[in-house]
């Protein structure tokens, strides 16, 4: 969801605002979500947010890729070997207690560095039960995360962003229209010490709260920090409890950016958002579907999605598992989610004798165990004038090894057109809810682009929860026009992006075939046919594995070029003629499968 | 718990089942641990760290890191079993331990290993008990269970299954009691458990951020009233917090006297039939959970009400059920008490 748009004014006080709240108090104010590339604009707003932190508050950089031991501490080789015993190594997170942690590139963040992140910040410390040690630091730290993602299915990990207090966006904000910044450090002082007195006037929790909800905000850690947001608001104004103007402030900062709906019926101006276009798209349609609407045309909705699993060839996955279809590139068979042993990437797979390299990770605790048995024998050679407290020998050296997954994510391509027509959608929907239950059995991830109208949408970033895929392909909408070249093109570049995460990407790509709107979105079948050839064309160079579903009634020469122009497997979904399919439930016949999954024998048999 | 404070359990607005389960866990303890799952942002960790600090102090053996019981030792714990001078057979109450396995953990210290200190300063070959020891007769806390890696959740069930830990690494050869209740919290939208660990654990419950937006402020107003001020706050509430932990313990020294009449072992048998859960450990946990709901009800036999009230959580996760079902199951438990218990 794209925050509100304001004019320029306005949004750029609220940029210096947010930095200046972050840097009152950075722990309390649950840190700041900075989403820009890098570049000059970035560089000054981070050079003018140093400039107000305390300088007593320690800033520590955390890159994406550090290690979880030196993210959250553990042994310390050199002073261990120094000393002769265990000494302990302060990670990052322990550092940053008390200041600020800087994380560059956030969207690229692991997992388990997310998680060590999250729960630093839900118990302001930090527990080490490492190398044999065992032990507790405080980390009370205000995140500031540099969210560099702007392609699809990019962005703060959710966990991260449920607990981050403000966002400030300066994707599209130049160089000129960043005025200078408004606070000195003294005014800044100044604010610090009033913050403690600023009392939370009664009704604001209840404001907070509400526009949260009327947001569609589930989570309450954010109505949490609005209030806060408002009170430092009100600080750094010198005021003595937050105005309306302060409030208005920390729901622009705080909720707004992570709106699940615009609330409809108040402030009717105030938002340009698609979703309510979405919605007007969606009713005629659902109207023409099913006259008497309601719990009836759910009903019939439900019939379609068993009706698709009727007709789908069994097991289409397989399709792309078949000899040099999966990722070409990688050459992985992706049958079941795999995994690759690593020196250095991943997550922990035991420990290894052997000789460090160059992309090997040492493991102290284990090497030192290992040596321990045998100091007695290593009685140090007598031309040694010096007499090491441990004697280490190059068989003692265990490194760690590390099994990074790889993951499969199945990219869902869904035609939500107004030309798929209404139950081909609904059948559609069906075919991936079928394949969803199958990318699940075998633990894959999946993602889910739909086009229509003008554009295509990322509804759903990449995911190993299904139940969230199937949530969000439920609300799809149909209607509009068939920009087929803009969802090839998008399915594109997530695979691409989800390639460069060390992982496979395949498509199933769901449509009919008639594209109308053309890449840059004019309509025109003629243009469009063109663009969504070419787009078909970079599928293939990229080399993705891709299964072309054929929902429309009858198969058409130009989306088996498209299929055989991007490599993709062609599959044609016959016609489900619903009649036919309502006995066919009720009678609980044989679905019909694997015949069908030659296109040609499928065609001739509807 | 290195904590300070934490937030007190009886200040927690809604969230009824997942407290309810978390009572029951801790006036039977053998009944498997809990499962919690919600969203983002909907108090979890809160619920679990509250429970830890409400739970009434334990008695164990002085100096024993594995925390025995001074009425039944375990026969074959280290400390226990050897001959050892009077002062050391001295009990003493302590806190029953809450024991965070955060992420990160290795294996040496969630299992024990060799003593890297007393090795390298002292050439001394000693044991240093991990989390598992510390968890031992307590709570062993798994927030994001779904982000544990393999091998350590495979470690886990293996010790839970067994109530105890044998180690054999670095030349040591050490076996110890280890019964402690999983509590794994988690987030359903980041990926699923694997079912051989999500059977281990005898409730589940669901936790879901209050639609109700009276109650979302009320929420809201308490966190901020006890982050202003956390004793205040947590003295406020120490009488509400108290009749809880009585209402526990007294659950716990009613709880083997509480009747199962056999209509109520064939009901639960029904339930389960009529459900279709594998093996036997549903009617199990059904019939132990709804004893301790009774023991804690002060009610001298188990009801279909009890039940019916733990049916949910004891068999929702036991359901064979279809991957793209999430809210499928919560109806089909609700079905099926109403076909065999009545509305």
């Amino acid at each position: 969801m794209k925050p509100e748009r304001l004019d320029g004014g306005e949004r750029c006080d609220d940029v210096w605002m947010a930095a200046a709240v972050f840097a009152l108090d950075p722990a309390e104010a649950g840190g700041l979500l900075v989403r820009a590339r890098a570049g000059p604009v970035r560089d000054r707003f981070i050079g003018g947010l140093n400039g107000l932190l305390d300088p007593g508050f320690p800033v520590v950089k955390l890159l994406p890729y550090a290690h979880l031991d030196r993210v959250i501490g553990g042994l310390d080789l050199a002073a261990t070997l120094d000393a002769g015993r265990p000494m302990a190594q302060r990670g990052i997170l322990a550092n940053a207690d008390g200041g600020a942690l800087i994380v560059p590139m956030a969207e690229r963040l692991p997992a388990g560095t997310v998680a060590a992140i999250a729960s630093a910040i839900d118990d302001g410390s930090i527990q080490v039960e490492r190398d044999g040690l065992s032990l507790s630091h405080a980390a009370r730290f205000g995140l500031l995360a540099m969210d560099e993602g702007f392609e699809p299915g990019e962005g703060l990990p959710l966990k991260l962003r449920d607990r981050i207090g403000g966002f400030v966006d300066l994707g599209n904000l130049s160089f000129r229209e960043l005025p200078d910044m408004p606070f000195s450090p003294a005014q800044l002082r100044a604010a610090r010490n009033r913050l403690p007195g600023i009392r939370l006037r009664d009704g604001v929790l209840e404001q907070v709260c509400g526009v949260a909800a009327a947001l569609g905000i589930g989570s309450l850690r954010p109505a949490a920090a609005a209030a806060h947001w408002a009170t430092a608001a009100a600080a750094l104004h010198g005021r003595a409890e937050p105005a309306d103007d302060d409030v208005l402030f920390a729901c622009r900062t705080t909720l707004l950016p992570r709106a699940n709906r615009i609330p409809m019926e108040e402030e009717p101006d105030s938002e340009e958002s698609e979703e309510p276009e979405n919605d007007e798209a969606q009713t005629p349609e659902t109207g023409a579907q099913e006259e008497n609407g309601g719990n009836a045309e759910d009903a019939a909705a439900d019939r379609m999605v068993e009706a698709a699993r009727a007709v789908l060839p069994a097991h289409l996955l397989k399709l792309l598992d078949g000899p040099g279809s999966s990722d070409r590139r990688i050459g992985q068979a992706g049958r079941t989610a795999s995994s690759r042993l690593s020196g250095s990437r991943g997550r922990p797979a035991g420990v290894r004798p052997g000789t460090p390299g160059p992309d090997d990770r040492l493991n102290a605790a284990e090497t030192l165990r290992a040596a321990i048995p045998w100091q007695r024998l290593r009685t140090p050679p007598s031309e040694c004038t010096e007499n090491p407290a441990i004697r280490i020998r190059r068989s003692d050296f265990r490194l760690n090894r590390y099994r990074q997954r790889i993951r499969t994510t199945t990219i869902f391509v869904v035609d939500a057109s107004g030309s798929a027509a209404l139950h081909r959608l609904a059948e559609a929907k069906g075919a991936v809810e079928l394949l969803l239950a199958e990318s699940y059995i075998r633990r894959d991830e999946v993602a889910l682009i739909a086009f229509s109208g003008t554009s295509a949408d990322l509804l759903l970033p990449p995911t190993p929860s299904v139940a969230r895929a199937k949530r969000n392909l439920c609300a799809l909408p149909g209607g509009g026009g068939t920009p087929l070249a803009s969802g090839i093109d998008a399915a594109l570049r997530l695979a691409l992006a989800v390639r460069a995460k060390g992982n496979i990407a395949r498509l199933v790509i769901l449509t009919d075939g008639r594209a109308n709107i053309g890449l840059d979105g004019t309509s025109g079948r003629r243009r469009a046919e063109a663009d969504a050839l070419s787009a078909a064309k970079a599928i293939r160079r990229a080399e993705l594995a891709a299964v072309f579903v054929d929902i429309s009634p009858t198969a058409r020469p130009f989306a088996e070029a498209l299929a055989r122009e991007m490599d993709a497997r062609y599959v044609f979904m016959p016609r489900a003629d619903s009649a036919k399919i309502h006995t066919s439930i009720g009678a609980g016949g044989p679905w019909r499968s694997d015949e069908q999954r030659k296109p040609s024998s499928a065609a001739s048999q509807q | 718990m290195h904590r300070s404070m934490a937030f007190p359990f009886s200040a927690i607005a809604g969230q009824s089942a997942a407290k309810h389960a978390l009572l029951i866990c801790a006036v039977d303890p053998t009944l498997g641990g809990v499962l919690i799952f919600g969203d983002r942002g909907t108090g979890k960790s809160t619920l679990v760290r509250a429970l830890a600090a409400l739970l009434p102090p334990q008695r164990v053996v002085n100096d024993c890191p594995y925390r025995c019981d001074p009425g039944k030792p375990f026969e074959r714990c280290l400390h226990c079993a050897s001959p050892l001078p009077r002062k050391s057979r001295k009990a003493k109450r302590v806190p029953v331990p809450v024991v965070d396995l955060p992420l990160g953990a290795t294996e040496d210290r969630v299992v024990g290993a060799l003593d890297l200190e007393k090795a390298l300063t002292l050439g001394q070959k000693a044991f240093e008990p991990g989390l598992l020891a510390r968890a031992n007769r307590g709570f062993l806390y798994i927030d994001e269970i779904n982000l544990l890696e393999d091998h350590l959740v495979d470690l886990l069930l293996d010790v839970a299954a067994s109530g105890e830990n044998v180690v054999e690494r670095e030349g040591l050869s050490v076996r110890h009691p280890a019964r402690f209740v999983l509590v794994g919290t988690g987030n359903p939208e980041e990926g699923d458990l694997r079912p051989q660990l999500l059977d281990r654990f005898g409730l589940a419950v669901d936790i879901e951020t209050p639609a109700d937006l009276k109650i979302r402020i009320e929420i809201v107003k308490r966190r901020s009233a006890f982050d202003a001020d956390p004793e205040a706050f947590v003295a406020r509430h120490r009488r509400k917090d108290g009749r809880i932990r009585r209402r526990i313990l007294m659950a716990r020294e009613r709880l083997h006297s509480v009747a199962v009449p056999n209509p109520i072992l064939e009901t639960a048998a029904a339930l389960c039939l009529a459900l279709s859960t594998d093996g036997l450990r549903g009617e199990l946990t059904l019939m132990r959970a709804a004893r301790a709901t009774a023991a804690l009800e002060d009610k001298p036999e188990i009801t279909p009400e009890h039940l019916k009230d733990v049916a949910g959580m004891a068999l929702r996760h036991r359901l064979r059920r279809d991957p793209m079902d999430e809210t499928g199951s919560n109806t089909r438990i609700e079905r099926a008490v109403a076909n065999v218990i009545g509305p």
